[in-house]
């Protein structure tokens, strides 16, 4: 049982969208513009699994909210979008976005993309050593935490499920394919741009230089590669 | 093959080739000019000279005595004129002894050297004689070319003088030298200003050139000085306003495309939106719940209604696209039909429609109804009550149907794109039911009509529609 936020201003996809949510065992709340959604947010913000944000909406809009929720929180963030043409995409995942999902989608669709986001969060076996080391960060398995000197790292679960699949592959090449499969659970229909987007968001993390990155390596051609500890 | 000069070369070549022709006809008028007064001098200096030997010659002998004859008198006072080449021919058996003539040649009687057989033809001499005067003539000698003056002194005694015109000829010969350098240098003067000419012609020429490679490269900014008055000023003139022209065009198309893009993501999303709730509402008709199963199938019902209202909206907006709208005109009753309008489109609403004049014209009625409906359902989502409805049939050739709302009025940013497809009261797309093309689908109705829809600000948003009155269709 999850408890999802569906942002989406069209009354009636509101209603059909958290019907069937809430038949495949979701507990959906429902706003109607961005400004109730991160009202909601604020009020209830242990009680939020999951925000499902319609790009379009009145007022501010769906990127804007989910650059406003990606400033203060981690939940993860599923966009909606009715475009789908690659620039939604590429600037809603730029945005901080988990995943998006092009409408109409199928009910069973999202419910699994949702409960792929959701695994992740939870680690899937507990490794053999809890403590890592990636240049001056420590990355605890045990806990779901990134440090730097001390200091906690606000990284998201996809964030931290990747950077734990780069450290427990350290050195070797991991193609997009591959990551797609072990992070996010999708098998060939996931977007490569998933990938991308969040190493581009975990390399501004990690990095002491995003732009030219000494930790997180693309092999061109292949995919990305940690440096060996 | 043939051979095509640069611009630059033909420009050189042509003011060069001006430049030598003009100089050597001045130069050939100079020297001819200055040859023939020379000549002339020459002749008149000459013939002072032997005009003042005549005369003296003749003082002479009246003065003088103790000489033999006039011929021996005439060539001693001669003999004292040292340098002077001379001769003398003697007709009369007086003054001493007579020339005889041979092979037409007078032979003188008298005579310093430096003669030559030949310089004293009879005809000239003759016609001295005859002239009572002195005649001039030219002959040539191995000596160089002389002026030979031939006069009486004493009746029947001719003296001869002869003037060597070398000095004439170097004089002249100076001249045509000098002319032939002067000329020259102007040739060469003129090829370097023909150059200098060349080269800014050719300057300004390769820089439209430029210009137009840029501009063709897709510079749409380019532009061309424009320098003065000429050819080349006004070459620089039409440029700029081709470039202008092209460029207008070109961002006219391009705002065009981006339109169209807009205009297909716009289909996209507002046929997308109800297709996502009629999916998810699909699954809800499998629920064991009898009120979630109503609820579904109430939601599938208002998604296909608002779906296909769409569709028959985008399939009416592609009509008018392909210029495939027809117009059917017949007689309408204006008043009749804004009525039926209203009772159609906003069944409930308490909407007056008043009427003053004729309302009377022909027009498509299927047509006129849809913008009217469409005004009205406008004016009542969007708008505040009363809405009323006006028709106005006072002008002669044109009914008025104005829809009036009490609300707050159209939003200033508004006002110019209201009729533009896919804009909304509201920055939600999908917040109202309508498919953002009835204000649309109505102003390309009005102009179908040769009509046309107008909004201003009245105590709330008024929509005029003006039709022209129009005339009966042709039967046939």
């Amino acid at each position: 049982m999850s408890r999802l936020l569906l942002v989406e201003d069209d009354a009636t996809l509101a209603e059909a969208l958290a019907r069937a949510l809430r038949g495949l065992g979701h507990e959906v709340a429902v706003a109607d513009s961005g400004e109730q959604a991160l009202d909601a947010l604020g009020d209830r913000l242990t009680s939020t699994d999951l925000v499902l944000l319609d790009v379009m909406l009145p007022g501010v809009d769906g990127f804007e909210v989910c650059r406003r929720i990606r400033a203060t929180d981690t939940v993860p963030v599923i966009l909606l979008t009715a475009r789908g043409d690659a620039v939604d995409v590429v600037v809603g995942l730029e945005c901080g976005a988990d995943d998006y999902v092009v409408k109409p989608v199928e009910p069973r669709v999202l419910d699994a993309r949702v409960k792929a986001i959701l695994r992740r969060a939870v680690p899937a076996q507990p490794p053999k050593e809890h403590v890592h080391t990636v240049g001056d960060l420590e990355l605890d398995t045990a806990a779901m935490v990134v440090t730097r000197g001390g200091v906690e790292l606000n990284l998201t679960s996809t964030e931290i499920r990747l950077l734990i699949e780069f450290v427990e592959h350290a050195g070797q090449v991991l193609s997009r394919q591959t990551l797609l499969k072990r992070v996010w659970d999708y098998g060939f229909a996931g977007d490569s741009r998933l990938v991308d987007a969040a190493v581009a968001r975990l390399r501004a993390k990690i990095e002491p230089e995003p732009a030219n990155p000494v930790l997180l390596r693309t092999v061109r051609g292949f995919g990305y590669r940690l440096v060996k500890p | 093959m043939t051979w095509r000069p640069s611009l630059r070369a033909a420009i050189v070549l042509t003011v060069a080739a001006v430049s030598l022709l003009t100089t050597v006809a001045m130069a050939l008028t100079t020297y001819q000019l200055q040859a023939g007064s020379a000549r002339e001098r020459f002749a008149a200096s000459a013939q002072a000279s032997f005009d003042s030997d005549a005369q003296q010659a003749h003082q002479f002998l009246v003065r003088g005595t103790g000489f033999g004859s006039a011929v021996d008198g005439v060539a001693e006072y001669m003999r004292a004129r040292l340098g002077l080449t001379w001769a003398l021919v003697n007709f009369t058996p007086t003054s001493g002894p007579v020339s005889t003539s041979a092979d037409g040649r007078y032979v003188p009687v008298a005579g310093t050297g430096g003669l030559f057989p030949g310089q004293l033809p009879v005809s000239e001499v003759d016609e001295a004689r005859r002239r009572w005067g002195s005649v001039r003539y030219a002959v040539d000698t191995p000596e160089g070319p002389q002026l030979v003056i031939v006069g009486e002194v004493e009746p029947g005694l001719l003296l001869a003088e002869f003037y060597n015109a070398r000095s004439l000829d170097r004089e002249l010969a100076t001249l045509r030298n000098r002319l032939a350098v002067v000329a020259a240098a102007v040739v060469l003067l003129g090829g370097a200003l023909g150059v200098l000419a060349a080269r800014g012609v050719q300057r300004r020429v390769r820089t439209a050139a430029d210009a137009a490679r840029r501009f063709g490269d897709g510079a749409l900014d380019t532009r061309l000085p424009v320098q003065g008055r000429d050819e080349l000023a006004d070459l620089a003139g039409s440029f700029n306003a081709m470039a202008r022209r092209l460029g207008e065009s070109i961002e006219q198309l391009r705002r065009k495309d981006q339109q169209q893009r807009r205009f297909v993501a716009d289909v996209a999303h507002d046929l997308r939106t109800p297709l996502a709730s009629m999916v998810a509402a699909a699954d809800g008709l499998h629920s064991p719940d009898a009120a979630d199963r109503a609820r579904s199938a109430e939601l599938l019902g208002t998604q296909v209604r608002r779906l296909g209202a769409l569709v028959e909206d985008l399939l009416e907006m592609s009509t008018f696209d392909a210029g495939a709208a027809e117009l059917r005109p017949e007689a309408v009753d204006l008043e009749a039909l804004a009525a039926d309008a209203v009772r159609l489109s906003a069944p409930g609403a308490d909407i007056p429609v008043r009427r003053t004049g004729d309302a009377s014209a022909f027009g498509d009625p299927r047509r006129l109804h849809t913008i009217v409906r469409n005004l009205v359902t406008n004016a009542v989502r969007h708008g505040e009550p009363p809405v009323t409805v006006t028709v106005d049939g006072t002008a002669p050739d044109v009914v008025r149907v104005a829809v009036a709302d009490s609300g707050p009025g159209l939003p200033a940013e508004l006002a110019p794109v209201v009729f533009d497809r896919f804009v909304r009261g509201d920055r939600a797309r999908s917040r109202t039911e309508g498919s953002g093309l009835g204000l649309a689908i109505a102003q390309e109705n009005a102009r179908l009509h040769g009509g046309r829809l107008d909004v201003h600000d009245d105590g709330g948003a008024v929509f005029t529609l003006t039709v022209p009155r129009g005339e009966p269709p042709r039967v046939g």
